[in-house]
C-alpha cells in the first residue's frame, strides 16, 4: 500500500481502542508499521502514536464493518482480536483497508498473507474454545461452580455463552489465567473482569468424593485391548491436562498424597 | 455397596459398548432448570484408549437372567453384581453435568428379573433426571427388547436418543450365541421406535407442544469379529438398516474376548479394532460421500484390505476415473479424491468461484496433496515433477494410513486377512488391479 509510514501505533489494548486506532489509520491516510498495545510493551524503532480510545468513532467502524463488509469479515475481526497471533493488530488493519477497498469478498484472498494469517488465527481460537467447552473443569465451592482454565487464545467470550445456556440458574466462574480476565455469572448477572487473580480454594469433602468418582470412571472406562496414547494426544493435547480433574498432576497428586497422609502417617502417630 | 465401587463395576461393564456420541440436536433449557445439548458433539475427555468421552456411560444393573455367550454380564458368569437405584444415579449424572465432566447419560441395563421391570427402573431414573432435577442435557437409552410397548413408549418420551442392538450380524450367529433372543425380538421395539417418530414428527407439526419422541433419533450397534460373517454382509445389513429403520447411527464394535467358549474367539485373540475401523471408514463413505456399498466391496472381495482404506481401494481400482480437474469437477466427484475429505471439497467450491486454483492455492486453503496429487489437475495440469504410475499411487497411499500405522503395527489379528492380502506387495497389488469384473451381485441375505 503507497500510504505506508514509519510510524506506530499505541493503543489501551481494549477492543474499541483498537477499532479507534482503524479509525484514526483511515483519517490519516497512513499505514502504521507498528500497531500495539500499551502492556505489550513493544519496542518500536519508529515514532509512536498514541491512540486515545473513543466510543463513538470505535462504534463508527464497528458498524461499518458489519453493514459493509458482512458476516464472514466482522468474525474475522471480531474472532481475530480476540486470537494469541502476533502483531494481530495490523494484519487486522492491512486486511481492514483491503476489505474496504474490495468488499466482502476480500475475507476469501486466501493467497493475501494477511488473509491467510487471520483466517488461520481465528480456525486455531474456535478450535481452542470448541475444545475447552469440553475440557473445563468446574469444582462446587460453596454451591458455585469455579473452573479455572490457561488458553492460548482470548476464549472467555467466545465460550461464555455455551455455559450460560448449560446452567442457567448456577452462579459460576471462570478464570482465565493466561490473561487473567474472568467471567463471572451471578444472580443471573454478567460480569467480565480484567486483571483479575484467582486460586481455586482448597476442596471440601463432597468436591473431592465428585472428583475421586469422576477420576475412578475414568480410568475404569478405558478398554487395556485398546490402549493408544497417541490417539488421545492428538485429540486432546497435553497443554490441557493440567487443569482437568482426571488427568491433571494436581488433581492427581493432591490425592496420592492423601493417600500417602492415610497410610503412612497414622503408623508413626501411634 | 457404597457408590464408588457401584460405579466402578456398572461402568466397567457397560464399556465395552460402542455406541457413544452426543447430541446431533440442539435443546436449551430457556432459563429454567439445567442444561443443553448443542449439535456438534462435544468430548469431555479422550480415554486412554483414545475415544472421546461424552456421556456417563452405565448399566442401570449388570445382574442379568439371561446368559447370551459373548457378553460380560451373562447370567453364567462369575463377576461382582451391582445396581444403582435410580435417586443414586439421577444424582450422580447431575453432579457430574454441573462440573462438565459429561454432556449426558447413557443408560443401558442387564435384565434383571424380567424386561418389564428393567425397563421401569430406567424410565423412573430418567422421569428423576427431567421433573425433579430438570435437566435438560442429552439422554440416550437402551431399550429392552422384549419389554412391554407401553413401557418403551414412555421411555422414548424421556430420552433424547434411543437404540436397540442387533448384537450379531446374522440371524444364525444370534441364536447360536443367544439363544435367548431373536431377530425378531430385536427388531420389533425397533419398527415400533421409528413409527414412533414418524408420528410424533406429524403430531409436532399439528401440535407444537406435541411432547417430543426420541428427537435425537434411534441407533444400533452389532458386534464385528465374534462370528464369521463377512464385511461385505456387514455392510449389506447396516445400509438395509439405515434404509428400513432410518437409523441415524450404525456401530460397531469389535469383540473383546469375554469367555473361553468354543464358539468364540479365544481370550488371548487380540480385538479386531483395524477392521472396525475399516468398517466406520465405510460406513462414513456410504452416509456422506456418495458411495454404494457394492461399489467397496463384492462377493469376490467380500474384506477389506488392511493397507489401505476403502476410498482409497477404490481410487486404485478406477485409475482411468482420474485424474480430475479441481477447478471443474462436481462436488461429488471431488469427495471420491483420496485425501479430499468433505471440508476441503467445500473449501475447494468457495475458493474456485474467485479465481482458478493451482496446488499453491490449494495447500493455503489447507487441502492436503500428499494423497491428493496423484487423483488431480490443476489447470490441466499435474503437478509438477510428479510421475503417476499406479504403483507409485499404491506406494504413497499405503505407506500412510495412519490408522494401520497406530492399531496394524501392534501385529494385530492381520492373520484374520491373510487370505485375502499377504504383505506381500506384489500380491496385494494383484488384487488391487484386478479389473474389475462385470459385478454379479446377488443380493446378499440379510435377514430381512
Ligand atoms: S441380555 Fe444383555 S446384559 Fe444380559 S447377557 Fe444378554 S447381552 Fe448381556
Amino acid at each position: 500500500m503507497s500510504f505506508q509510514t514509519n510510524l506506530s501505533y499505541c493503543y489501551d489494548g481494549t477492543y474499541y481502542g483498537f477499532l479507534s486506532g482503524v479509525f484514526e489509520s483511515f483519517r490519516a491516510k497512513e499505514l502504521p508499521t507498528d500497531f500495539f498495545s500499551e502492556d505489550s510493551r513493544q519496542f518500536s524503532l519508529y515514532p509512536v502514536k498514541w491512540i486515545q480510545t473513543d466510543r463513538k468513532k470505535a462504534n463508527r467502524v464497528d458498524v461499518a464493518v458489519r453493514t459493509k463488509l458482512g458476516n464472514y469479515c466482522y468474525e474475522l475481526i471480531r474472532l481475530g482480536f480476540l486470537s494469541c497471533l502476533v502483531n494481530k493488530e495490523r494484519s487486522m488493519l492491512c486486511f481492514l483497508h483491503r476489505a474496504f477497498r474490495d468488499g466482502p469478498k476480500a475475507a476469501n484472498q486466501i493467497a493475501d498473507d494477511h488473509v491467510y494469517r487471520l483466517t488461520k488465527a481465528v480456525r486455531h481460537l474456535s478450535n481452542e474454545a470448541h475444545l475447552l467447552k469440553g475440557f473445563i473443569r468446574f469444582s462446587d465451592i460453596d454451591g458455585s461452580l469455579c473452573a479455572v482454565i490457561t488458553p492460548k487464545n482470548h476464549v472467555l467470550p467466545v465460550i461464555a455463552n455455551h455455559f450460560l445456556d448449560r446452567y442457567p440458574n448456577e452462579n459460576f466462574l471462570i478464570y482465565d489465567q493466561t490473561h487473567r480476565e474472568a467471567f463471572i455469572y451471578e444472580n443471573r448477572t454478567i460480569s467480565f473482569l480484567k486483571n483479575a487473580a484467582y486460586m481455586l480454594p482448597q476442596s471440601d469433602e463432597t468436591e473431592a468424593f465428585y472428583r475421586k468418582l469422576w477420576q475412578n470412571y475414568y480410568d475404569t472406562i478405558a478398554i487395556e485391548g485398546r490402549y493408544n496414547p497417541r490417539c488421545r494426544m492428538t485429540h486432546m493435547p497435553k497443554r490441557y491436562w493440567e487443569n482437568m480433574t482426571e488427568l491433571g498432576e494436581g488433581f492427581r497428586k493432591k490425592e496420592q498424597q492423601k493417600l500417602k497422609g492415610d497410610g503412612v502417617f497414622p503408623a508413626l502417630a501411634e | 455397596m457404597n457408590l464408588y465401587d457401584k460405579l466402578t463395576i456398572l461402568s466397567d461393564a457397560a464399556k465395552y459398548d460402542a455406541a457413544c456420541t452426543s447430541s446431533g440436536m440442539t435443546a436449551s433449557s430457556k432459563g429454567t432448570g439445567i442444561g443443553s445439548s448443542i449439535d456438534c458433539g462435544i468430548c469431555h475427555t479422550f480415554s486412554a484408549d483414545g475415544r472421546c468421552v461424552s456421556l456417563l456411560k452405565v448399566l442401570m444393573t449388570n445382574s442379568c437372567i439371561y446368559d447370551c455367550k459373548y457378553c460380560v454380564n451373562r447370567r453364567s458368569n462369575d463377576v461382582k453384581r451391582a445396581a444403582f437405584t435410580p435417586e443414586e444415579l439421577a444424582e450422580l449424572t447431575i453432579e457430574f453435568y454441573r462440573r462438565n465432566y459429561i454432556e449426558g447419560l447413557f443408560l443401558s441395563s442387564g435384565i434383571l428379573r424380567d424386561p418389564d421391570y428393567t425397563c421401569e427402573r430406567m424410565i423412573e431414573t430418567l422421569r428423576i433426571l427431567r421433573y425433579r432435577y430438570r435437566f435438560y442435557g442429552y439422554i440416550h437409552a437402551k431399550a429392552i427388547p422384549g419389554a412391554d410397548r407401553v413401557l418403551i413408549q414412555k421411555l422414548g418420551i424421556l430420552a433424547d436418543r434411543m437404540s436397540v442392538n442387533i448384537e450379531l450380524p446374522s440371524e444364525q450367529s444370534l441364536s447360536l450365541l443367544a439363544p435367548d433372543k431373536t431377530r425378531t425380538a430385536v427388531l420389533a421395539p425397533m419398527a415400533q421406535i421409528q413409527r414412533g417418530i414418524k408420528e410424533n414428527r406429524s403430531d409436532l407439526v399439528r401440535y407444537r407442544h406435541a411432547p417430543r419422541f426420541v428427537p435425537a433419533g434411534q441407533s444400533t450397534q452389532m458386534i464385528i469379529g465374534a462370528t464369521p460373517e463377512t464385511d461385505y454382509q456387514i455392510l449389506n445389513l447396516s445400509s438395509a438398516l439405515y434404509q428400513k429403520y432410518k437409523l441415524k447411527r450404525v456401530f460397531f464394535s469389535a469383540y473383546m474376548p469375554v469367555s473361553d467358549n468354543p464358539l468364540l474367539p479365544a481370550p488371548n485373540v487380540k480385538p479386531p479394532l483395524l477392521r472396525e475401523h475399516r468398517l466406520y471408514q465405510a460406513d462414513w463413505l456410504l452416509r456422506y460421500y456418495h458411495f454404494e456399498a457394492k461399489e467397496l466391496l463384492d462377493e469376490e472381495n467380500p474384506f477389506f484390505n488392511p493397507y489401505i482404506d476403502p476410498k482409497c481401494t477404490w481410487a486404485l481400482r478406477h485409475m482411468d476415473f482420474f485424474p480430475v480437474e479441481v477447478n471443474e469437477v462436481p462436488y461429488e466427484t471431488l469427495l471420491r479424491v483420496p485425501g479430499i475429505g468433505v471440508r476441503s471439497a467445500k473449501r475447494i467450491l468457495s475458493a474456485r468461484k474467485l479465481h482458478s486454483l493451482d496446488y499453491d492455492t490449494l495447500k493455503k486453503i489447507g487441502v492436503v496433496l500428499k494423497r491428493a496429487q496423484f487423483f488431480i489437475t490443476c489447470k490441466g495440469k499435474l503437478r509438477e515433477g510428479l510421475i503417476v504410475t499406479p504403483l507409485a499411487a499404491f506406494r504413497a497411499l499405503s505407506g500412510d494410513d495412519p490408522a494401520f500405522r497406530t492399531m496394524g503395527t501392534k501385529g494385530e489379528q492381520l492373520s484374520l486377512f491373510d487370505a485375502m492380502a499377504s504383505s506381500n506387495e506384489s500380491e496385494m497389488k494383484l488384487c488391487l488391479f484386478k479389473p474389475t469384473s462385470p459385478t454379479v451381485t446377488t443380493e446378499p441375505t440379510t435377514g430381512f
